[in-house]
């Protein structure tokens, strides 16, 4: 999934958790860190992007019903976490 | 799925779900004074803005905008609530500690995120005052800021020292100095 530059997604993931979703900012090995992912920044993308980048991964038990309800419910969580950021429309601009 | 230590309180779990006055309208917002305070680099960045009733020198509304993380949200939305109504002068004697009480407590390695707040509305009441010519107003910030993404100052550092701190790691642990960027852990050593 490409970054998302729209805001700290620590923030992002902690909303999803309130809406019984589980995603990650960082990969697996990684989680619990609070440091931007040193592979998004690897790619030459800015820190800020890097900081609002998400990580979503499917496993077996997951089904298409879960998957609907992610896109159903990501794209709000997404536009209410912009309304606050102090970067996206600076970066938008 | 719940881990120790990454409880938040009910108030900060309100302020971030629902956060009161964001700075929707930034571009036509007519503010009296605005402050900016961390920068993006680190991972946290906020702009604080307020109207001032000029009469009786209290903020009138304060609104704001957080790159940050739930906590950092949380803190802003709070002291946006507190400062309404404030005293210029009161508003300025804010500190991060009062935030954190006001949200309740927030979890140990998130409490850095609520210092960003009073910064950036200290920096707005001296803009205020700069703006309407009271230069003799303008209170400066006493200590000397180190770590810019942690806010951490060269009286922090001294009063970790005095503590016990004797490795930049202690430091770290005390103070969070140089957990942002790292680019100040030569600043901080000097005083080690």
């Amino acid at each position: 999934m490409p970054p998302l530059t729209a805001q700290k997604v620590r923030q992002l993931s902690y909303t999803l958790t309130w809406k019984a979703i589980a995603v990650s900012t960082g990969s697996a090995c990684a989680s619990g860190s609070l440091d931007p992912s040193h592979v998004i920044l690897a790619t030459g993308l800015p820190a800020e992007c890097a900081h609002g980048s998400i990580r979503i991964s499917m496993g077996r038990e997951n089904t298409m019903d879960e998957v609907e309800y992610m896109i159903d419910v990501l794209p709000s969580v997404i536009e209410k976490i912009r309304d606050m950021s102090t970067v996206y429309k600076r970066r938008q601009a | 799925m719940t881990e120790v230590g990454w409880t938040y309180t009910d108030k900060v779990k309100e302020h971030f779900m629902n956060p009161k006055n964001i700075l929707i309208d930034e571009e036509s917002y007519q503010d009296d004074g605005k402050g900016v305070a961390g920068n993006v680099k680190c991972g946290d960045e906020m702009i604080v803005v307020i109207k001032v009733d000029k009469k009786k020198a209290i903020i009138a509304d304060c609104k704001w905008k957080t790159f940050g993380c739930a906590s950092a949200i949380a803190s802003t939305s709070a002291l946006s609530e507190m400062v309404k109504g404030m005293k210029l002068e009161d508003a300025f004697n804010l500190s991060a500690k009062d935030i954190n009480k006001e949200l309740g407590g927030l979890p140990d390695h998130k409490i850095h995120c609520s210092v960003l707040g009073d910064k950036a509305l200290r920096m707005a009441i001296n803009d205020y005052y700069l703006r309407n010519g009271m230069e003799d107003k303008v209170k400066k910030e006493e200590e000397r800021v180190v770590c810019k993404c942690m806010n951490v100052t060269d009286q922090e550092i001294e009063h970790a020292v005095l503590e016990g701190a004797r490795t930049f790691y202690e430091l770290q642990e005390i103070t969070k100095v140089g957990t942002g960027c790292g680019e100040c852990q030569g600043r901080s050593n000097t005083t080690l």
